[in-house]
């Protein structure tokens, strides 16, 4: 059984110069703290640095925060830095693993050290392997999301077609993750071949058409007559399709040299404008007093440093007023090789100069148009003959999967796994003060959508059953990891005296005993749970005494996430 | 001290950024006692302006000439002396300027001597954050490497033939970075 587990997690603002570091025990943890202290920045945040990205708002929170989670599979350490859109996956060590920027790299990263391999098919049906939202949807009870009758605890999950179903069939293990792989392949060759279809209709439409239009061209003309207009034309046409090569090369060179150039400009006109804060700093201090304002260390400071660092600044900005000259004239030869596409324009009116070329009573066009006509009716059968083909191919592609995909169901399984699933939630609404109801009908993907106070509590106990069910078990490799469960604040809907220590008690006793378990509260509780985590200055999440810490901590591998970012832009050949 | 050594000028003096009015005459003094350094004129009045502003914020009160000179003066000894440190910082900006503006003119491409100013840059702003970039060993063999070889005849042969030596022994610097790096 593969276990993930949450360590710790970093939170650095630069812009604030504050940084909090906060570590979890891998059993239960409670994060007390009243409104507006930051449980649920600090949850949401675990998340977002994985790339899942939760629902709700934190305001007043520096979004230009660097944050770093440090988790394990199993006995592997990792963590994982994020920095605006950047992450970067790093070993125990500090040793770079993986860094992106997009998206898309992000998610082959986290699904290839979790083992997740779920494929569902988007919007599109293109087939897309399943994100971090996905993975973490069973788990996470977000406050601003999850405690009501739909699946909203992440932003863009509405980018898969109906996800929750194969997720929680995938974590619960009703259906493996090769049916749902064997599903979406499936899903996209139907969209293919439905695409196949309307192609090969319209295709029979444009043949018929021209099949009826064919005798008024009238008899085949020779082309003898036009020997010198036609070598003229390949000439030119080579010429052209040459021309226009060589500046679509040059124009995404010189496109891509000025949006480094500018990137880079931006970048080292902050670190300077850091520096001119740091040169006021020892202004107002002075060499013989030079006490870091962040963590107090006293430096020894010499004027020849100062120096150094004043020339330092003074050979980047003369580095900076020079790239702002090769910015324009990056810009000016930009601007040069677009007046040269407008050239080709001109080339253009050559070459319809040439087609209206008349010898008697013929055009040349006319040549052109009959030589058209005659192979064009070839070329709709040769076509025409290509899609049957392709129809042909995918069906026998969709038969297959559907055979593969039945092996898949096993209803014996199915059942059993319904059937602890219903128990369990049965059981969990009579542990909260729920009335019992029949739930012999319930399925797995179907949340409880009551009003009232009974609404959190019916929810709670709905995610209770989902993760008896998600227990791993066994140790198969493929089984998909235990994963940490977050609830964020259990207290909704004005919990009263009877309701709210039944809700505590059942998340300190009931929840599956291998499972990290993080609950956020506002109140202190009796339970039992093996860490504690106060919060308690209100909008004080960060401090200002922990920064210096957290900050050399952090800059190290800030440094190696955006070298080795830049290093794959720059290595990337035009 | 004769009061005739004194030379009072009236001057239009900005309040957030003082030394400005300072860099002209700091020009004149580097050109004509070390020309090589003429170009670090503001570096020069930044930092003596760190150490000269320091000393006019003690506010104690001074018992004597000696105290009120050793606590708040600064004069023409330790002028000397910050010239004297100065002195001892190469000018590494007109350096860099003038080895890019002779790559260009041995002809290295337009685009690639863009790539190589971006990645100086970047060298440059690690560097004044503090932030270092490379290990000791790739410093050594870099040096190592600098001190047997010049540029005399081709400064881009020079940087292409440092950078296919580096490029063998430490692949994860890309090459452009590797031309920065000298």
């Amino acid at each position: 059984m593969k276990n993930l587990r949450f360590s710790d997690i970093a939170l650095l603002s630069s812009k604030e110069r504050k940084a909090r570091r906060i570590e979890f025990h891998p059993g239960s943890n409670l994060i007390l703290g009243l409104n507006h202290t930051g449980k649920s920045t600090v949850t949401k945040m675990l998340f977002e640095t994985l790339g899942a990205l939760p629902t709700g708002k934190l305001d007043g929170w520096d979004h230009t925060a660097t944050t770093c989670v440090v988790l394990s599979i199993d006995d592997v350490e990792y963590r994982v830095l994020r920095q605006g859109d950047h992450r970067a996956l790093f070993d125990a060590e500090g040793h770079l693993i993986s860094a992106a920027t997009r998206s898309r790299a992000w998610v082959d990263t986290f699904n290839s050290i979790t083992n997740f391999n779920l494929i569902l098919s988007d919007k599109s049906e293109n087939t897309a392997p399943a994100d971090p939202s996905c993975f973490f949807l069973p788990f996470y009870i977000n406050q601003d999301g999850s405690w009501g009758g739909t699946w909203s605890t992440f932003k863009f999950l509405s980018r898969f077609k109906s996800p929750t179903q194969p997720i929680l069939e995938y974590f619960s293990q009703i259906t493996p993750s090769e049916y749902y792989r064997a599903k979406s392949a499936k899903d996209g060759f139907t969209t293919t071949l439905a695409e196949n279809d309307r192609e090969l209709n319209a295709l029979r439409r444009a043949k018929a058409k021209l099949s009826r239009a064919l005798p008024a061209i009238g008899p085949k003309i020779t082309s003898a007559d036009f020997e010198s207009e036609i070598a003229r034309l390949t000439k030119e046409i080579n010429l052209l399709n040459r021309q226009q090569e060589e500046l679509r090369l040059t124009a995404l060179k010189q496109n891509e040299a000025l949006s480094m150039v500018k990137r880079e400009i931006a970048v080292a006109e902050l670190t300077l404008a850091e520096y001119k804060q740091d040169a006021h700093f020892l202004d107002r201090r002075g060499l013989d007093e030079l006490i870091c304002p962040t963590c107090g260390a006293e430096h020894d400071e010499s004027f020849l440093g100062t120096l150094e660092y004043a020339e330092d600044a003074r050979s980047l900005e003369s580095t900076v007023l020079r790239l702002k000259a090769s910015q324009a004239l990056l810009e000016s030869e930009i601007e040069k090789a677009n007046g040269k596409r407008n050239e080709l324009s001109s080339t253009y009116e050559a070459l319809d100069e040439l087609l209206q070329t008349k010898k008697g009573e013929m055009k040349f066009s006319d040549i052109v148009r009959s030589l058209g006509a005659g192979s064009a009716l070839d070329a709709f059968d040769a076509q025409e003959h290509d899609l049957e083909d392709k129809a042909q191919s995918l069906l026998s592609s969709i038969h297959e999967l559907e055979t593969q995909m039945k092996t898949y169901i096993n209803k014996k399984r199915r059942k059993e796994i319904r059937d602890r699933f219903r128990d369990a939630y049965s059981n969990a609404r009579g542990l909260l003060n729920l009335p019992s109801v029949d739930t012999s009908k319930y399925k797995i993907h179907s949340r409880p959508d009551l009003s009232g106070s009974g609404r959190p509590r019916a929810i709670l106990a709905y995610y209770a059953a989902i993760w008896t069910i998600c227990s791993p078990n066994g140790n198969d490799d493929l089984q998909p990891p235990s994963v940490p469960l977050v609830i964020d604040c259990p207290n909704q809907q004005g919990q009263d005296s009877n309701n709210l220590p039944a809700i505590v008690s059942f998340l300190s006793t009931r929840l599956p005993s291998h499972a990290q378990v993080i609950v956020t509260f506002e109140g202190n509780v009796p339970d039992k749970f093996d860490r504690r985590i106060e919060l308690s200055e209100p909008r004080g999440l960060l401090r200002e005494n922990e920064f210096a810490v957290v900050s050399a901590e952090l800059d190290g591998l800030v440094a190696k996430m955006n070298e080795a970012l830049l290093l794959s832009q720059t290595n990337v050949q035009p | 001290m004769p009061l005739a050594h004194l030379y009072l000028e009236r001057t239009t003096v900005h309040p957030d950024a003082p030394e400005d009015a300072l860099i002209g005459r700091a020009n004149l003094l580097l050109t004509s006692r070390s020309p090589a350094h003429a170009a670090q004129a503001k570096t020069l009045v930044q930092s003596l302006f760190v150490s000269v502003s320091a000393k006019g914020r003690h506010t104690g009160q001074c018992q004597t000439m000696e105290d009120l000179r050793k606590r708040r003066g600064f004069g023409r000894i330790d002028l000397q002396k910050s010239l004297s440190e100065l002195e001892k910082v190469p000018d590494l900006a007109s350096l860099r300027a003038t080895w890019m503006k002779r790559l260009a003119d041995e002809g290295f491409n337009f685009l690639e001597h863009t790539r190589v100013e971006v990645a100086l840059s970047e060298l440059e702003r690690e560097r004044l954050s503090g932030i270092a970039s490379t290990t000791e060993d790739f410093q050594a063999t870099l040096a190592a490497w600098v001190s047997q070889n010049s540029p005399d005849s081709s400064l881009k042969s020079f940087l292409m033939s440092g950078a296919e030596q580096l490029t063998t022994q430490f692949p994860s610097i890309s090459r452009i970075r590797l031309y920065a790096h000298y």
